[in-house]
């Protein structure tokens, strides 16, 4: 443990602190000097990853326990009385949940099989009444599309192939072979993040496509079995 | 997972989360009844009451559907983002009553030598809790305690120092040490 960085905190020096900090005891001033320690150091982030893991699953190892009788009952109440934010379904509400799919299909993309995703080979999932398909271009995954199954549908994407830039539009072909624009976004570095309500059943959808400015088909999601 | 009921058993975690995101009543339903057993049990071994260990699991599951959107999948799985919301509001509850309760982590330290995942958990994470379980029975039974008083219940190494009885210096080796095994036991199953 003796990389050197560029902070005058070394990874010796660091040690004593990364277990408390992953644990999540640390002082403010323990916590500050790993921040700033890992920020310039891999080895420790390396290890603060795995440290974390171990936490985390230190709180699996509890055994469950059954609630009282009517839990679940008294949790939906409360749930009808204090309406959670995103059921206004307001468009920053989904941007933020395309955005929480996008970190969702990065990790897909950068761990592969690690991810506890259901896409299959037939690249589609039916999961309740949402829909999973991957976006592929040219056989290669770059994004993920989810679709919930009912009317007005709500689809979301994440795109990223550092590829193409610029506008792009999600364009989606219903089984009667109707061809919709769904809307429009943008890619910045090759990334981009989407949703919109489409006011069709999302069970009709067939497939979903990134068209780039030039009007040429950048990626396919086939949502249909 | 046991007890969702519907197609929903088949449905992963991130995707169940995105339905809780948009508001769908099924996914909430089934979100609430993958977790609840392990939410109520976490917080129940954290503050040992069991109207305490209801109020936190509800709110848990409220701020856990509250920010089901922003839910980051590069910082861990949803289960342990929701376990540690859980344990979280458990252990600022338990901060928030005067009254440390005897010794709640002795629940947890006996409970955890007994414990079995339900059989529909064999997968590869169940393979990482085996091997942690395992890791964690062998430990000297004074650095099991500081490990599970500071993962599980929040205590800093000054809180278990005070605790056990022991020096802070001795609180913070002993932590250091079993969470150090611990990791050995992690490391090992990744290895090909």
């Amino acid at each position: 443990m003796t990389e050197p960085t560029q902070h005058s905190v070394n990874c010796s020096e660091i040690e004593p602190d990364l277990v408390e900090f992953a644990l999540g005891t640390s002082s403010g001033r323990s916590r500050s000097r790993v921040v700033s320690h890992l920020s310039t150091c891999s080895k420790c982030t390396t290890e603060i990853e795995t440290l974390t893991a171990v936490a985390d699953a230190m709180l699996e190892l509890t055994p469950d326990a059954e609630p009282p009788l009517g839990f679940e009952h008294r949790l939906l109440e409360r749930l009808h009385a204090e309406p959670i934010r995103s059921r206004r379904r307001d468009h920053s509400v989904m941007f933020a949940v395309a955005a929480a799919f996008a970190l969702i299909a990065v990790l897909a993309l950068t761990v592969g099989g690690a991810t506890p995703w259901h896409s299959t080979n037939s690249s589609r999932t039916t999961s309740g009444k949402i829909v999973n398909a991957r976006l592929v271009s040219q056989g290669r995954d770059v994004g993920q599309v989810f679709v919930t199954a009912g009317s007005p549908a709500w689809i979301y994407m994440t795109f990223d192939d550092s590829t193409h830039s610029g506008p792009a539009w999600c364009r989606v072909t219903l089984q009667n072979g109707r061809v919709v624009t769904a809307g429009q976004f943008s890619l910045v570095r090759g990334y981009g993040a989407w949703a919109a309500q489409v006011h069709t059943a999302g069970s009709r959808i067939v497939t979903a496509q990134v068209i780039g400015a030039s009007g040429t088909v950048l990626a396919t999601a086939h949502l249909s079995a | 997972m046991k007890g969702d009921g519907g197609g929903a058993d088949a449905v992963s975690d991130e995707a169940l989360l995105a339905g809780v995101a948009i508001g769908d009543d099924r996914a909430i339903l089934a979100f609430v009844r993958r977790y609840q057993r392990r939410i109520f049990g976490l917080a129940l071994g954290i503050l040992g009451d069991h109207g305490l260990a209801e109020d936190v699991s509800q709110e848990t599951f409220i701020r856990i559907f509250r920010h089901s959107s922003v839910f980051d999948a590069r910082r861990g799985s949803v289960a342990s983002w929701a376990l540690t919301i859980a344990r979280n509001l458990a252990i600022d509850t338990l901060r928030g009553q005067r009254a440390i309760p005897t010794a709640p982590q002795d629940r947890v330290f006996m409970s955890l030598q007994s414990v079995e995942r339900q059989p529909d958990d064999a997968s590869v994470t169940s393979d990482t809790l085996s091997r942690l379980r395992v890791a964690l029975s062998m430990l000297p039974i004074e650095q099991r305690r500081a490990v599970i008083l500071a993962s599980m219940h929040g205590r800093t190494a000054a809180e278990v120092a005070t605790e056990e009885s022991i020096p802070l210096g001795t609180a913070k080796s002993r932590i250091r040490l079993g969470m150090s095994r611990l990791r050995e036991s992690i490391v090992t199953r990744e290895a090909p």
